[in-house]
C-alpha cells in the first residue's frame, strides 16, 4: 500500500500532468500523422505563455480558413486539418514545435510572429523545404532570402518610417521622441525613425528604453516630455502599451502618441478608457472590419469567434487561402507552391495588399489609424511601391 | 520630476516588499525557496480582476475576498506539495515548485484566456496633484495600505503567542516540537500569510499593470535579488530591500538611463554583496540553528 506521503506525491504528479493535458488540449491541435484524405496545414505559435494572447488571433483567422477551403471542397478533394504546435513562448520551444510538425510534413507551415523565433527557426525553414509564413516585422527575416519563407506582414523596413512621415506631416511635430522595447524590432523601429526624421532635417529629442518586463514607464514618459516632445512613437507589445497609455494620461499636457501594430489590436484596446485614446495614433497593415473588401469577411469572423476581426487574424487567414490556391493551381508540390506564392502580385487580400517577389516579402500596406472605444478610424492607407 | 519619481519608486518598492516578505517567512520557516510564489503574485491579480470586474464586487471588499482565498490557497500549497516533501533533497522540493509554477501559469491561460486583462484602480484613473507630483490615488493606496500591512504582520509576529509560536517553529523545529507547539501548523500559517501578501500585492497592482499568466515570474525575481539586498530570510531587510531596490530602479532610470536602468540597480546589489555580502539585515546565527 502507499504511504500517505506517496499517495500526497502521487496526486501532485497527476494534477500537474491533468494541468499540462489540459494546456495542450486549449492549444486545439490534433496530434498525429495525416490520414490518405487529409492535408495537414502546420502552424506554430503560442497557446501558453506571454506571447498567447498576441498569437490567439493568428490561430482563429487560420482557422477560419480551413473551414472556408474544407466548404468549398478541400484541396483538390482532400480536406484540410489545422494543426498546431505551441511554442511556450520560447525559443527553443519554437524550434522544437517548428520541428514536430515539419515531422508530419504538412502543405505548408504558418510560423510565429515573434521575429525572433523565426530567426532561430530559419535553418530548419531551409533544410524542411516547406513554404513557412511569419507574422514577424523585423527587417533581418527577408535580409537572408530564405526562399521557403514568406512574411504574411509589412515590413518594420516601411512601417516605422510612415509613423515618423505621419508625425512629421500629419500632426506637424518637430520634437518627435522614440520609446522602444529593448529587443529586435525595438532596435528596429528606432534605426528607421531616425533615417527617416534626418530625411526631414530633423533628430528625435529623445530615445527612451524599457525592458520587455518593465511595469513602470513613468521615468521614460516624464524624460520624453523634459525634452519638450510634442509626438512620441512607440514601438513595444500588447501590455506595455496599455501601461504606456494609462500613465501618459497621469501628465500634465501629454504629448500625442504614435504606437506600433500590436496596441491597436481589439484585445489590447479593450482595457483602455476613451480618455486614455486621446492622441493616440497607431500603425496597422490593414482595418478588415472599415475597409469594403473586408468587411463581410471581418462580420463573419466576429459572429464565428466573439470578437472584433484585426490585421493580425486576417493576415494569417490569408496565408493559409493563397497555400489552398497555390495547391489547387499546381501540381501541389512544395516547390510548385512556393514558386506561385512567389509570383503573387498587388494580390488585395482581407488583411494586406500581397506582393511577395523574390525575398518573401509580402505586405506592402500602412493603414494609420485613430483609435476610439467603437474600434479603428482609418486616417490614410499608403500602399508601398514595389 | 523629483517628487514624482519618487513616490512612484516608493510605490514600486511597497510592492516588492509584500512579494519579498512572503518570500522570506516561507524560507525562514520551512528552508524552501518557492518559485511558485511569483505565481501567487498572478493569482492575485487574476482574483482582483474577477471579484471586481466580473463579480461587481467593491475594491476593499475584492481585496478581502482575494486575501482570504489566497491564504487558503498557500494553505493548500503547503498541506498537498511541500509537506509531504518534508526531509526529501531540497532540489526536490524546488523542483516541485518550478512545476507548480508552470502549472499555475497554463491553468490562469486555461481559466482567464490568454488575453491580457485589467481592473479600475481604487478612486479611479483621474489623478491628483500632490506636492507637485501628478499621481494616481491608487498609488498612496497601495504606499498606505503595504505600510498598514506590514506594521501589523510585525505586532503580530513579535507580540502574539501566535506570532512567537512561527518564529520557534521557524528557529528550531525540533525544541519547538518537544514544547508542545504543532510545528506542521505553523508551517501552514506561515505559507498561508505569504501567500494572501503575494495575493494582496498581485490585486494592488493589477490596476497599474496588465495582467497576464506571466505578470508574476519578473516580479518573483525582484523578490529573490530583494530577499539577497536585505539579507536573505530577513523580515526587515525584506521592506528596507524592497523599498530601496524600487527607488533606486525608478532613480536610475529617471536620471541615469532608462536602457540600463535595471544594470544599475543589480550593480548596486553586486556592490553590496561585496561590501557587506550578509545583506542589509543579516539573520542573526542564534536565530536559526
Amino acid at each position: 500500500m502507499l504511504q500517505r506521503r506517496q499517495r500526497y506525491s502521487l496526486l501532485v504528479a497527476v494534477m500537474l500532468v491533468f494541468t499540462l493535458v489540459l494546456a495542450g488540449c486549449g492549444a486545439g491541435g490534433g496530434g498525429g500523422g495525416a490520414a490518405d484524405d487529409e492535408i495537414i496545414l502546420g502552424m506554430v505559435v503560442a497557446t501558453t505563455g506571454a506571447y498567447a494572447g498576441g498569437e490567439a488571433p493568428l490561430i482563429n483567422g487560420a482557422r477560419l480558413a480551413v473551414e472556408h477551403i474544407n466548404a468549398e471542397g478541400g484541396i483538390n478533394g482532400r480536406q484540410v486539418r489545422l494543426v498546431i504546435e505551441d511554442t511556450g513562448s520560447e525559443q527553443t520551444g519554437a524550434v522544437n514545435a517548428y520541428s514536430r510538425i515539419a515531422s508530419q510534413n504538412p502543405i505548408a507551415i504558418l510560423s510565429s510572429t515573434v521575429s525572433a523565433f523565426v530567426l532561430a527557426q530559419m535553418e530548419q525553414i531551409q533544410n524542411a523545404g516547406i513554404p513557412t509564413f511569419t507574422g514577424g516585422g523585423a527587417v533581418a527575416l527577408t535580409e537572408q532570402n530564405n526562399p521557403w519563407l514568406f512574411r504574411v506582414r509589412t515590413s518594420d523596413a516601411w512601417v516605422p518610417v510612415a509613423a515618423a512621415t505621419f508625425a512629421v506631416e500629419e500632426l506637424g511635430a518637430e520634437k518627435i521622441g522614440v520609446l522602444r522595447v529593448n529587443d529586435q524590432m525595438g532596435e528596429g523601429w528606432e534605426q528607421k525613425i531616425i533615417e527617416t526624421l534626418a530625411e526631414h532635417g530633423l533628430e528625435p529629442v529623445g530615445v527612451e528604453v524599457h525592458g520587455a518586463d518593465d511595469k513602470d514607464m513613468m521615468p521614460q514618459l516624464l524624460r520624453l516630455q523634459n525634452a519638450g516632445a510634442e509626438a512620441v512613437i512607440v514601438a513595444s507589445h500588447p501590455p506595455t502599451h496599455v501601461v504606456i497609455m494609462k500613465q501618459r494620461k497621469q501628465m500634465d499636457n501629454p504629448f500625442d502618441l504614435i504606437v506600433s501594430n500590436s496596441a491597436m489590436l481589439p484585445t489590447t484596446l479593450e482595457l483602455l478608457e476613451a480618455d486614455e485614446l486621446e492622441g493616440v495614433y497607431g500603425t496597422v497593415d490593414a482595418v478588415p472590419v472599415s475597409d469594403p473588401f473586408s468587411s463581410d469577411w471581418a462580420a463573419e469572423y466576429e459572429e464565428r469567434f466573439g470578437m472584433a476581426a484585426d490585421f493580425s487574424a486576417a493576415e494569417y487567414y490569408d496565408a493559409a487561402i493563397m497555400v489552398a490556391e497555390a495547391a489547387r493551381e499546381t501540381d501541389g508540390s512544395h516547390q510548385a507552391i512556393a514558386d506561385y506564392l512567389h509570383g503573387i502580385a498587388g494580390r488585395k487580400g482581407m488583411g494586406n495588399t500581397w506582393t511577395f517577389g523574390d525575398n518573401g516579402d509580402g505586405g506592402s500596406q500602412v493603414v494609420i489609424v485613430r483609435p476610439s472605444p467603437e474600434g479603428l478610424d482609418a486616417l490614410s492607407t499608403i500602399v508601398i511601391d514595389r | 520630476m523629483f517628487a514624482q519619481i519618487l513616490v512612484n519608486g516608493i510605490a514600486m518598492g511597497c510592492i516588492y516588499a509584500l512579494v519579498t516578505l512572503g518570500f522570506v517567512l516561507v524560507v525562514r520557516a520551512a528552508g524552501v525557496v518557492n518559485f511558485a510564489h511569483g505565481e501567487m503574485v498572478m493569482l492575485g491579480a487574476y482574483l482582483g480582476v474577477s471579484t471586481t470586474a466580473a463579480l461587481g464586487l467593491a475594491p476593499a471588499v475584492g481585496l478581502l475576498v482575494t486575501i482570504l482565498i489566497m491564504a487558503g490557497v498557500g494553505a493548500l500549497f503547503q498541506r498537498i506539495i511541500v509537506q509531504p516533501l518534508h526531509g526529501k533533497h531540497l532540489l526536490t522540493i524546488v523542483m516541485a515548485t518550478v512545476g507548480i509554477s508552470i502549472a499555475m501559469q497554463n491553468g490562469a491561460t486555461l481559466i482567464w484566456g490568454p488575453y491580457p486583462l485589467t481592473m479600475a484602480p481604487f478612486f479611479g484613473s483621474r489623478p491628483v496633484n500632490l506636492l507637485g507630483a501628478v499621481i494616481l490615488p491608487h498609488t498612496l493606496i497601495i504606499i498606505a495600505l503595504t505600510g498598514l500591512v506590514l506594521a501589523a504582520l510585525h505586532l503580530v509576529l513579535t507580540r502574539t503567542g501566535s506570532g512567537l509560536m512561527i518564529q520557534a517553529s521557524a528557529q528550531d523545529p525540533e525544541t519547538a516540537r518537544l514544547m508542545g507547539i504543532r510545528v506542521q501548523r505553523m508551517n501552514t500559517i506561515v505559507f498561508a500569510t505569504a501567500a494572501a501578501l503575494a495575493g494582496m500585492a498581485g490585486f494592488l497592482v493589477a490596476p497599474l499593470f496588465i495582467v497576464t499568466p506571466s505578470i508574476g515570474f519578473s516580479t518573483m525575481l525582484k523578490g529573490l535579488a530583494v530577499a539577497i539586498l536585505g539579507g536573505w530570510g530577513s523580515l526587515q531587510g525584506a521592506i528596507l530591500g524592497g523599498l530601496l531596490f524600487g527607488i533606486i530602479e525608478t532613480l536610475a532610470a529617471a536620471y541615469l538611463s532608462t536602457a540600463y536602468k535595471d544594470v544599475v540597480a543589480f550593480a548596486v546589489l553586486i556592490l553590496m554583496l561585496l561590501v557587506r555580502p550578509q545583506g542589509l539585515f543579516p539573520e542573526k546565527i542564534g536565530e536559526k540553528v
